[in-house]
């Protein structure tokens, strides 16, 4: 097994993870009328990957083998360098919302889990870009 | 710009519509079945879906940032499937009817809960895997030797892997699994723990996250080596051996600040002896130390950090939770008993067969053995 292998087997996980979180977003975002169940499948969808992060945010190491929450939140941090505190609280903010079942949400609050979808496909672009050779 | 999303969407769709025709069929090998079924579903699910963005995108309701990242997301699946599953479909070979038919029957053997994966002969990186499309790549001339061969079974372990979370057969892997990486990050917090009350320099904290960090990847490899070892035997530890003799790195490797994908080689074949005593190989597991002793330490020194990394308590502990997984799923065990017992005309016992029979002939002996072996296989499975 090589390094492309492993890099290929993070970038296959990387990417189930982030179809699961867009999709519910994009449910999440369309108010259409959802069950109960359905709420929550999409919220518990969001928490695998918001999870993580709020935990390396928090300083703490975390037992989720669904993304790289290092590499994650670097994206996330250097996009948001000049408002890096504010961006971190309204991250953490949500994430507490989430994991209290709230699933009625602001568009600042939208525009907040697009900006975490779209670090997670830039994650899934830069493993490819390895797998792919062209880096 | 709305345009331009839309001559994108199209155009992936014809990428994906030309691709379906590259798909060299009827099939000349019918162990590639499972894979041409594949790719066939990734690109009709993908056009299908395509499709819908593209009506929705036409009448406005869409939400813009959402159809982007699908379509990126879809482009690059197509690109993978592309590379990775459609050529073993359109150059169909002899080695690849053969490397098809020996992996079904490994699939067999071993009991796999799963479809058997492809084999493609395509690789300049010795063994990997594809995932999304389950193709193992081996280079051009693997079909002809049988030593390194054992990395079959690691690279099924990945396919295992990337499967488990959704395959009920694998539910209590799977779970085995993340409780094993579960140990791995409580481990580490009482390290660090530990280490901020003693005051420990910043930099130790740092490494230590850094290691944490590592074992995302870390996990999925020891995973993948335990899966070939309790599947296979002592064949998979001698062909690591093998691969680490030919290309002699570190093997003390401990990155500090890059990610490191793999394991250290000297903790891989620490972990290959922890899981075989398990399996009662002890024997084996001896003479696998004195080689490897006397062929691979004299080639480096661990750093001083290196105790942070592969505890051997941690390897234990990971050993036993993928056995007891890996058991509870019923994977055929290979275990030192039932390798005496049975008739000796499985792959996994002529692996294990082969590496004894290596280190008793001289090479020239040892390479028409192996030539008479593989052409007896290929005779048996390409009936």
């Amino acid at each position: 097994m090589t390094d492309f292998g492993s890099i290929a087997a993070r970038f296959d996980i990387t990417s189930f993870y982030l179809r699961e979180f867009s999709e519910a977003i994009h449910l999440l975002r369309e108010e259409r009328s959802q069950s109960k169940e359905e709420v929550k499948d999409s919220l518990n969808k969001l928490l695998r990957i918001l999870d993580p992060i709020k935990q390396n945010l928090e300083g703490e190491l975390s037992q989720s083998i669904s993304i790289d929450e290092h590499s994650v939140t670097e994206i996330l941090r250097q996009k948001h360098d000049r408002d890096w505190q504010q961006f971190k609280k309204s991250v953490l903010e949500i994430t507490l919302k989430i994991s209290e079942g709230k699933a009625n949400f602001s568009v600042s609050e939208i525009e907040i889990l697009d900006e975490i979808a779209d670090a997670v496909d830039m994650e899934c672009a830069q493993l490819f870009k390895k797998i792919s050779g062209r880096s | 710009m709305k345009k331009y999303l839309t001559s994108i969407i199209y155009e992936t769709i014809e990428r994906a519509l030309i691709l379906k025709e590259r798909m060299k069929l009827p099939l000349q090998y019918a162990e590639l079945t499972g894979l041409a079924n594949r790719c066939k579903t990734i690109l009709d699910e993908r056009i299908e879906i395509l499709n819908q963005l593209l009506e929705l995108h036409e009448r406005d309701e869409v939400d813009i940032r959402y159809a982007w990242r699908s379509v990126r997301n879809i482009i690059r699946e197509i690109e993978w499937t592309e590379s990775y599953g459609i050529p073993p479909l359109y150059y169909q070979s002899k080695e690849v009817g053969f490397l098809n038919s020996l992996i079904f029957r490994i699939h067999k053997e071993i009991n796999l809960p799963l479809e058997p994966p492809s084999v493609a002969c395509l690789s300049d990186k010795y063994y990997y895997t594809a995932l999304f499309v389950n193709v193992i790549f081996v280079p051009l001339s693997e079909s002809d030797f049988i030593l390194h061969m054992p990395d079959f079974y690691h690279e099924i372990g990945h396919y295992v892997s990337s499967h488990m979370r959704n395959e009920r057969r694998l539910e209590a892997l799977s779970k085995k699994y993340q409780e094993a990486f579960n140990f791995v990050t409580a481990y580490y917090n009482e390290l660090l723990v530990q280490k901020r009350r003693e005051s420990a320099p910043e930099e130790i904290v740092f490494l230590i996250r850094r290691i944490h960090s590592h074992w995302k990847y870390w996990i999925e490899e020891f995973f993948c080596d335990l899966f070939a070892l309790y599947v296979l035997g002592p064949a998979f530890a001698w062909s690591h051996l093998h691969f680490c003799a030919k290309k002699p790195e570190n093997v003390y490797q401990l990155s500090k600040i890059l990610p490191q994908t793999h394991p250290s080689d000297e903790a891989r074949i620490r972990m290959s002896k922890i899981a075989l005593n398990k399996t009662g190989f002890n024997d084996e597991t001896q003479v696998i130390e004195e080689k490897w002793k006397s062929i691979m330490v004299p080639l480096g020194a661990p750093p001083v950090e290196y105790h942070y990394a592969y505890a051997t308590s941690v390897l234990e502990q990971i050993s036993d939770l993928i056995l007891e997984g890996m058991r509870a799923s019923g994977f055929n065990i290979a275990t030192v008993d039932n390798m005496n017992n049975e008739k000796q005309d499985k792959i996994g016992d002529m692996l294990n067969t082969a590496w004894k029979i290596f280190w008793k002939l001289n090479p020239e002996e040892f390479r028409h053995w192996e030539k008479q072996t593989l052409n007896q296989i290929a005779k048996n499975t390409l009936k």
